[in-house]
């Protein structure tokens, strides 16, 4: 069997072209078999998994739940509110004290950029935790590789392959936990990479990533193939980065009316959750174009994909 | 480490840096007794009694200052004691620490000055507090320079944190000036680096980390140079970072301002590209840039822009240090390797007696200690060193009570070997 060149899947930025490729076939795979009227494969029969979410989240949770469900892993949940965290626990601890269970993987969200990198290596010091794998649920402002996966795959299932293919990310790139994975995943994939967005909502030294930086909406739709629309994150935010959500929406909020100008077809993408009205419009969400639904179901079978893989490594 | 009582020692073929020295950069035996320097010369008779002390490239110079270290006491003791930053200090080569006034509580008054000088003569280096800028180090009210100053202290400092005010920082400017005190004063522009965790630029970019901008540093040098040219008094900027602040100071110096700087040793040493995994001990503030800063941070030693190097010590517990990046607090412990990371770092760009001038002759000169000379007849303050010398760190044999160092294993150029103080020898 083909395997991954890393025990952990911490980030896109760590991984071949390789392992990109092995996880979107295997997902390809397993996409049939969600679809089947028996859904369930024995893959992670004797394999636990903790959800550790330090953050709030719902698809990502879901997603995760379903796809471990699928492969017959044993699941265990946990939210850091109501939790030891909440006493003051350090996360290397709250870790160890889950892995004493005999957890073999660990699916970890966490508000703070590294946090999986850190997980990992510390727990390498702990003779009885360090049989245990990452996988890295979104770490703040830094990383969410299955997403981007996801996205790469249903990029491939809606226009083919993605070489050569211009996707332009739109929106709140500054906050966003999706934009760095999916340009470091596009770009392994040959695809050009464009950003989108107020100057304030931009990191500064973005375009050292090679990728164009744009603050022209309809310039950008005109250049892309695929437009993938971030949520403005509000949560992060401790300054106003633009002065309403009004102005906002008419300068970078997609419409149907800014797609009719284009005379060409875009596919259009979201991460989710969506504010409908701001980023995107119902129109344009609910239109043919959208594959946004389909993003949400490939992110069942991408997971799985990257569970089996990372167990068979385990395993090996 | 080796205690012996200084009362009647030997160096044998001690070569002496010391600029104020009539035998500075030759190869000398150095009899020392009680707490003086008997006789400097070559093949000296063995003087009764003497013990001997030599090593192979042994060198000699004034005793080191640190000019920046961080010490938990009081307060902190399971960070850091007085006593075991001392012991730090003399592995490190340190004769004098200049201790920030960030203990708990704040060395901000004449008790705390007169519990740090008390506590100093039982130590077996010196250990001089600053004195805190302002009540707290809160940056609000200035505090009593002049009642502190009374009890020894010349140099005030509030340690990392900025004072926002600039009203405030000129008018702590004018006051000290009166009594010709030395304003430490970091140089950060706290709104542009809230929550940053390591230096902005390209690779806070790629690992998703708010960084803090060299604009930050830049802008609160020059307001701060304003400031000293309207108010006077001395200014020394602790701690710079980026090629733009050691610029502007370059010029700053070349108008005639009396403005000194620092420079802690391990930026001399490590880029930004060294929080690549994530890994807290090397979140520091400021952070480590990028090599070009780096290199006119070297740049800037070497033509006199910066005048002093410093440690920057900063002990913390692992319980505050291993930790996700965001939640971990800033500092290395660096008194056992500071001037090993700088030589290290600089062989190839600064001779030694310049490296050892910023960390004796400079420092010295900012804080108005009366450093004695090697010759017959001054008193013995020295550091031994050997400043070609290989040899590998190993933290487990730190005295620090901290272990927050990056250089665990670290192969270094340029060893201390002890100190002579206070009338004793102590080898590291």
């Amino acid at each position: 069997m083909e395997s991954l060149s890393t025990r952990h899947l911490t980030g896109i930025k760590n991984l071949t072209l390789q392992d990109v490729e092995l996880i979107l076939s295997t997902a390809l795979q397993f996409k049939e078999i969600i679809n089947r009227p028996i859904k369930k494969v024995p893959s992670l029969r004797d394999v636990t998994v903790a959800n550790l979410f330090f953050e709030n989240s719902t698809r990502t949770k879901l997603s995760f739940e379903i796809a471990e469900k699928r492969l017959s892993a044993d699941i265990i949940n946990f939210s850091s509110s109501g939790s030891s965290v909440s006493k003051g626990e350090t996360l290397v601890d709250t870790a160890n004290n889950i892995l004493a269970m005999k957890v073999d993987m660990i699916v970890m969200r966490h508000p703070h950029p590294g946090a999986a990198i850190f997980l990992a290596n510390q727990l390498k010091k702990y003779p009885k935790s360090a049989h245990a794998q990452i996988i890295n649920a979104g770490d703040g402002t830094h990383e969410h590789p299955t997403q981007a996966l996801l996205d790469a795959f249903s990029i491939q299932q809606s226009c083919g392959s993605i070489t050569g293919k211009k996707v332009a990310i739109i929106g709140d790139i500054m906050h966003s936990r999706v934009a760095l994975s999916n340009i470091y995943c596009l770009q392994k994939m040959g695809a050009e990479v464009c950003v989108c967005g107020p100057p304030t909502l931009i990191p500064k030294h973005i375009s050292s990533l090679g990728v164009a930086v744009s603050h022209n909406l309809i310039e950008t739709l005109l250049w892309c193939d695929v437009a993938n629309m971030l949520r403005i994150q509000f949560e992060r935010q401790q300054l106003k980065y633009f002065p309403s959500l009004r102005e906002y929406a008419l300068h970078f909020g997609l419409t149907k009316k800014k797609l009719d100008t284009l005379n060409k077809p875009i596919t259009i993408m979201h991460p989710g959750p969506i504010n409908r009205g701001v980023e995107i419009t119902s129109d344009v969400a609910d239109s043919g174009h959208s594959i946004i639904l389909e993003q949400v179901e490939n992110g069942v079978a991408v997971r799985m994909a990257v569970l089996y893989l990372l167990a068979g490594k385990h395993q090996s | 480490m080796n205690v012996a009582p200084m009362l009647n020692l030997i160096l044998r073929r001690a070569t002496i840096l010391d600029n104020t020295s009539p035998y500075n950069g030759q190869t000398m035996d150095i009899w020392m007794e009680g707490d003086m320097i008997r006789k400097i010369g070559r093949d000296l008779p063995m003087p009764d009694g003497a013990t001997e002390y030599t090593a192979s490239g042994l060198h000699v110079s004034k005793g080191w200052i640190d000019m920046q270290c961080v010490i938990g006491e009081p307060g902190f003791e399971s960070c850091e004691t007085l006593q075991s930053a001392s012991e730090a200090a003399i592995a490190g080569g340190f004769t004098t620490l200049c201790m920030l006034p960030v203990t708990h509580p704040r060395i901000d008054n004449r008790a705390q000055v007169e519990f740090i000088f008390r506590r100093n003569l039982s130590l077996p280096v010196h250990i001089l507090p600053y004195g805190a800028l302002t009540v707290q180090c809160e940056g609000k009210d200035m505090a009593e320079l002049l009642d502190m100053a009374d009890a020894g202290i010349r140099a005030f400092t509030d340690g990392k944190s900025s004072i926002e005010n600039p009203k405030l920082l000129e008018l702590i400017l004018q006051y000290a000036s009166q009594h010709d005190l030395l304003v430490v004063h970091h140089s950060d522009t706290p709104a542009l680096t809230r929550q940053a965790q390591m230096h902005e630029g390209i690779n806070s970019t790629a690992l998703g980390l708010k960084g803090f901008p060299a604009i930050a540093e830049m802008m609160a040098v020059e307001r701060d140079l304003h400031l000293l040219t309207y108010a006077g008094g001395r200014l020394h900027i602790p701690l710079v970072s980026s090629k733009e602040t050691v610029e502007t100071i370059r010029r700053a110096k070349a108008s005639g301002q009396k403005v000194s700087c620092g420079v802690a040793s391990q930026y001399l040493l490590f880029t930004d590209l060294a929080l690549q995994t994530f890994d807290p001990m090397y979140k520091v503030n400021p952070p480590y840039r990028t090599d070009e800063d780096r290199m006119e941070l070297i740049d800037g030693i070497a033509d006199g822009t910066i005048d002093i190097i410093c440690s920057d010590h900063t002990p913390v517990d692992d319980e505050h240090k291993i930790h996700e990046l965001a939640h971990a607090d800033f500092g290395i412990t660096n008194l056992e390797t500071a001037f090993a990371t700088a030589r290290t770092a600089t062989s190839s760009y600064i001779d030694i007696s310049t490296l050892i001038e910023s960390l004796t002759s400079h420092p010295a000169s900012l804080l108005g200690i009366q450093q004695p000379s090697i010759a017959e007849g001054q008193r013995a303050d020295i550091t031994l060193f050997q400043p070609d010398e290989p040899w590998q760190y190993n933290a487990d044999s730190s005295h620090s009570l901290s272990h927050n160092s990056p250089f665990n294993g670290f192969l270094f150029t340029g060893k201390p070997l002890g100190v002579i103080c206070k009338s004793k020898l102590h080898l590291s």
